[in-house]
């Protein structure tokens, strides 16, 4: 029991009487690698906006400790942020939590750094984030949202629209958050990307039900 | 030149204008609400009307109903989210109309003193109000650097990490608001929302850093306003349209420029 992270519980969610999510149940263990697949439009992207907490359920309820902190990295939208003028180093340090009136400081400056060296950012911290590769791009919001050091980071199909070689790496540096013991729930529309994942839940018809990847193969 | 007390008072509020401005204009590029000057200048235009009819401070009114006016803007922004710019449209051409009708009952020549700018029209409370604006302008993208930042990059993210997006957003509106209101008389409010994108411009041209951008935007800004106003002096010019012409002419170096280190590289 000490070990959920985050628990739903009977949770729906639709606009007026039409459902898209029905009694959803899902728990989520400390630094347990969480999969969930859904066709487009079964209602993942609305799943998450829900664990996230900018959409409240229309019914059920959310268990989460006031203290847990949830870090979001969203699909690559370039209309969302492709307007964004900032350097590579600049759009990590949003990551670190500021009070107003205060600003970065030296050790600050270094956790930066370190940050964008484990993710081999290091040659683009001076580069303008419009600069980059979708992948490297991708690499950057994940940078940022490790820095804020957050008990789940939760990736909205991180790979979509990037290379097949920046997919390969963007799985590997998920797959070491998950070494760090950090609580990954990674979506995605493909099962291979969810290869390494501990559990993969599927959503359809409204619903969300464990996926059997041993079940499937041997089918 | 400065023997003049209208120059004096030109300079004084046309630089604290210049540092303050580009300021406003590189969130709400970023925002893409590049648009939100234009709507608010004619909202200014509305109160200027209002104001000139009822004989009361023009510049007062303006900044009530610019001040208003952002607001509806905001609302009106959530509610169509995915089309901001829908927001800036729809309170830009209802200014414009309201702001036509009630023009025809105000004096002309003051009217038009408003639309392109007149450093004769600035009083010495111009001064004192302009510098209250100033300073609280500084102060809140000073100490509020990081969030605004962070709400510019990404308002869903910004709230999921804890900054209060919905209070910054709408000071935000606000001060843009009194600055669009308040350079109105000296820039002239056809004028003035293109000193809020054009220095923005010409500064990415050189950085795409958000912070190196930021003071580039600030000085490029400082040169169009002290340079325009100096030509508008010597060749009796308006001194809005000479400040946005100095503001294009920087621009298209910092192209020019662009482009050669492009070549050369």
């Amino acid at each position: 029991m000490n070990n959920e992270i985050l628990k739903l519980v009977d949770v729906s969610f639709g606009y007026n009487n039409d459902l898209i999510l029905k009694d959803i149940n899902l728990t989520i263990n400390k630094g347990e690698y969480v999969g969930i697949i859904g066709l487009n439009g079964s209602g993942k992207s609305t799943l998450l906006k829900i664990i996230l907490g900018i959409i409240k359920p229309t019914s059920g309820e959310i268990i989460k400790g006031n203290k847990i902190k949830i870090g979001y990295v969203n699909q690559t939208t370039m209309v969302e942020e492709g307007s964004f003028m900032a350097s590579v180093f600049e759009v990590v340090s949003l990551g670190l939590k500021k009070k107003p009136f205060s600003f970065i400081n030296k050790k600050e400056k270094e956790k930066i750094n370190k940050t964008l060296q484990l993710f081999s950012l290091s040659e683009y911290a001076n580069h303008s984030i419009d600069s980059l590769s979708g992948g490297q791009a991708q690499k950057v919001k994940i940078a940022k949202v490790l820095l804020s050091n957050p008990d789940i980071i939760v990736l909205d199909e991180p790979t979509s629209g990037i290379d097949e070689s920046s997919e390969e790496i963007l799985l590997e540096i998920i797959a070491h958050l998950h070494a760090l013991k950090k609580t990954i729930i990674l979506v995605s529309h493909n099962l291979s990307n969810l290869s390494n994942c501990d559990v993969v839940y599927k959503i359809s018809d409204k619903s969300i039900n464990k996926y059997e990847k041993e079940i499937k193969e041997n089918a | 030149m400065l023997s003049y007390q209208f120059m004096r008072f030109a300079f004084l509020i046309g630089i604290m204008l210049a540092i303050i401005i580009p300021l406003i204009g590189q969130t709400c590029v970023l925002k893409r609400l590049s648009t939100i000057g234009d709507a608010l200048a004619h909202t200014a235009l509305l109160g200027v009307s209002i104001g000139l009819i009822a004989n009361f401070s023009p510049l007062f009114i303006s900044i009530i109903t610019c001040i208003i006016a952002s607001l509806i803007i905001e609302f009106i922004r959530k509610r169509f989210s995915k089309y901001s710019e829908l927001s800036v449209a729809i309170v830009m051409t209802s200014s414009i109309a309201l702001a036509a009708i009630f023009s025809s009952f105000s004096s002309s020549s003051s009217f038009s003193s408003y639309l392109f700018g007149s450093i004769l029209l600035i009083s010495k409370t111009d001064i004192i109000v302009t510098f209250i604006v100033f300073v609280v302008i500084i102060i809140f993208y000073f100490g509020f650097y990081h969030q605004i930042m962070y709400i510019s990059y990404n308002e869903v993210q910004a709230r999921l990490d804890g900054v209060n997006v919905t209070l910054i957003n709408v000071l935000q509106t606000a001060i843009t608001a009194i600055v669009i209101a308040l350079s109105s008389k000296v820039i002239g409010a056809l004028m003035v929302s293109s000193l809020m994108i054009i220095p923005y411009a010409s500064s990415i041209q050189i950085s795409k850093n958000y912070k190196k951008s930021m003071v580039l935007s600030i000085i490029f800004s400082l040169i169009a306003v002290i340079s325009g106003l100096i030509f508008a002096y010597y060749f009796n010019l308006q001194p809005g349209g000479s400040i946005v012409v100095c503001s294009t002419i920087i621009l298209i170096i910092c192209m020019i420029t662009n482009k050669i280190f492009k070549f050369v590289k």
